[in-house]
């Protein structure tokens, strides 16, 4: 049995982070969309669900936001060890960041791939299900369930060449 | 290069010496003959000669050559009457060390090594006198070698001097440089702008214009006749209400799920945007299925066109900034109420802002006489700067109030401008700094603001005769202050 998938969406501008839970409504299915305006409340969101059996899978996080800014975010998620953020995919996902900022993120960040604003909501849902199939192999889920959902190629062949033992 | 020849106080017994010595060879036909003459130019001995003869010179200077390690010939040494060439060769029994040649036309007395050696017992006191100026000739070298040194010494010191001040002015250039880049980019970006604003606003217009025929168009479609009341309050709540924050939203999504666990997540996330009296509404009806998404299709149909619109005006709002910012500053001053250009930026800035509180009491305060759009493009920066600098629970507090300032002929009224922040402040050491042109404490690059520097707003104020001066803000942060007499 898989444990609670999550994916995080950090965005501070109300109409943007609606646009985007639109975009990955399908994922629901097996996945649970979470909508955060702020650093603040992703951290306190993810505190709460450190007990229960369940994981992190993606996060989707803007880079310019007031207070805590996307890529200290996630370098601070990066190193913390919370159980839930175990193979964790990022996406930064920005309309402005400088030249450095991006180093930064990439060096530091841990960052898995780096997403810009306007996006294309068919490329968006695409990026999200590679990253949520690197995911499922990593982290050594049982991919069966998520078959015909992500990736199918990528899991088949992993299935091939793994017995699925839960990893997480 | 200094002084080549120096002579030192010996000098005066070498004339004395020398004059002897000339006697005694004039009086002796067998050594007059050895007297050459040398015209200026001429040279006596090349490098590695080897001559095996001595030179006492009689009249005119002659010089010493010594080739460097890139080839070129060095002037070393002058040689004056009563000096003796040849003296190296002689001691050592080596080649020439130098290179000698007449600097001006000359005399010399050419002796053989073995014809010198003789002299001490043909000639006893002429030997004794040319073992004299053979000694002198030495310490007068040794000691020009002692002032080359100190000299070379000096110079080192001069060209580490030099070679500093070179370093700090390339770096002054390069500094310069990187400026002038910048500044020609501004001046690009800025006559670019006015072309872009245009460009932008037809596209943005007929957003706004489309949006309003699809409101005429959407609202007959969700809310005909046979609808009824409740789908109108869902359209005009998605028209009118703002969204419910993130935190309220997951709430309504856990009531949603109490109500009716069946509820997929996507249709709880999209309900629970309603307000929360329209989504209890909802929530008696949710077993009809199809009124439940004709009302929450109501509701996004109006909440689409309102974000649709309010886009556009953010978009519209931008461009209207960036032509102000690029705008040229020639427009002719006039009265301005400066509480209404505050509470116009304030309204501009809105976003930057949001997150802060801002505290502001606009009270009615006399008029000054300046170019609006200036001053607000001042406001713009000071509340920017503030906006950067505070962070988490962010305070700026806006304050306006007369103050008269006396001169030394006359008392000025005034009005006084002071915008405080809860900021890091501005250390001391920089509080005259940051109205230097192009100071700034952002980084290079993608930072552009749409105010101006401090340096020009410095500039501004001041061609209006008013100041402008960053203190400290108590407990913490910075307070700038800004004076502008009143119109009279």
């Amino acid at each position: 049995m898989n444990p609670k998938l999550y994916i995080l969406c950090i965005e501070d501008e109300p109409e943007v982070l609606d646009a985007i839970t639109r975009d990955l409504a399908d994922f629901e299915a097996h996945f649970c969309l979470e909508a955060c305006a702020s650093a603040e409340e992703a951290k306190t969101l993810l505190n709460g669900l450190s007990d229960e059996d369940s994981r992190v899978a993606a996060i989707l996080c803007d880079h310019v936001m007031p207070g805590q800014r996307g890529i200290e975010l996630l370098i601070e998620l990066t190193e913390s060890d919370l159980p839930v953020l175990k193979h964790t995919r990022k996406i930064l996902f920005t309309g402005q960041a400088g030249h450095e900022d991006t180093i930064e993120a990439i060096n530091h960040g841990g960052i898995d791939h780096y997403l810009a604003k306007p996006w294309d909501p068919d490329k968006l849902v695409d990026i999200i299900r590679e990253q949520l199939t690197t995911y499922v192999i990593q982290a050594r889920l049982d991919p069966l369930p998520l078959l015909s959902f992500l990736n199918r190629e990528r899991l088949t062949e992993y299935m091939r060449k793994h017995q699925p033992i839960s990893d997480v | 290069m200094s002084e080549l020849t120096e002579r030192s106080e010996d000098e005066c017994s070498g004339e004395g010496d020398l004059s002897q010595i000339l006697g005694f060879i004039e009086a002796e036909p067998s050594l007059s003959q050895r007297i050459e003459s040398l015209e200026a130019g001429e040279s006596l001995l090349h490098e590695a000669d080897s001559r095996k003869r001595l030179w006492l010179i009689l009249q005119g200077t002659l010089r010493l050559n010594k080739t460097n390690a890139a080839g070129e010939r060095l002037r070393l040494d002058e040689l004056g009457p009563g000096e003796i060439v040849g003296i190296l060769s002689y001691y050592t029994r080596e080649k020439s060390f130098f290179g000698v040649e007449a600097s001006t036309d000359s005399r010399i007395f050419s002796i053989s090594w073995d014809s010198f050696d003789r002299l001490h017992t043909d000639h006893p006191h002429l030997h004794k006198l040319m073992e004299k100026r053979v000694r002198e000739s030495f310490t007068r070298r040794y000691r020009r070698l002692v002032h080359l040194h100190l000299e070379m010494d000096r110079l080192n010191e001069a060209l580490k001097h030099e070679r500093s001040e070179l370093r700090t002015t390339v770096e002054e250039l390069e500094k310069t440089r990187e400026r002038l880049v910048h500044r020609e980019k501004l001046a690009v970006l800025g006559s670019v702008l006015p072309g872009i604003a245009h460009e932008l606003n037809n596209p943005t217009a007929s957003i706004s214009r489309n949006a309003d025929y699809l409101e005429s168009i959407l609202k007959a479609t969700f809310v005909d006749a046979s609808a009824g009341d409740a789908i109108e309050r869902f359209w005009q709540a998605g028209v009118k209400a703002p969204l419910v924050g993130t935190t309220q939203q997951r709430e309504q999504m856990s009531k949603i799920a109490e109500v009716d666990p069946a509820t997929p997540r996507p249709l709880q996330r999209r309900l629970a945007v309603l307000p929360p009296e329209l989504l209890e509404n909802l929530l008696k009806t949710i077993k009809n299925e199809t009124t439940v998404i004709r009302c929450l299709h109501s509701f996004e149909a109006g909440r689409f066109l309102h974000t649709l619109r309010s886009s556009a005006h953010r978009i519209e709002r931008l461009v209207h900034s960036l032509k102000r910012y690029a705008r040229t500053h020639n427009e002719a001053a006039a009265e301005v109420d400066l509480a209404v250009g505050l509470r116009d930026t304030l309204l501009i800035l809105g976003s930057r802002l949001r997150e802060i509180e801002v505290r502001y009491e606009p009270g009615r305060v006399p008029s000054v006489r300046a170019n609006e759009d200036e001053l607000n493009q001042i406001w713009t920066n000071l509340l920017t700067n503030a906006a950067d600098a505070v962070g988490d629970d962010g305070v700026i507090e806006i304050t306006l109030s007369t103050e008269a300032r006396k001169t030394l002929s006359e008392t000025k009224a005034g009005v006084l401008v002071e915008i405080a922040d809860n900021g890091p402040g501005v250390a001391e050491a920089l509080r005259e700094k940051i109205f230097e042109p192009n100071y700034t404490t952002k980084g290079r690059g993608g930072n552009f603001g749409l105010g101006l520097g401090l340096g020009i707003a410095r500039t501004i104020i001041e061609r209006y005769g008013g100041t402008i001066h960053v203190e400290g803000n108590h407990p913490r942060g910075a307070r700038f202050v800004v004076w502008l007499p009143q119109a009279s």
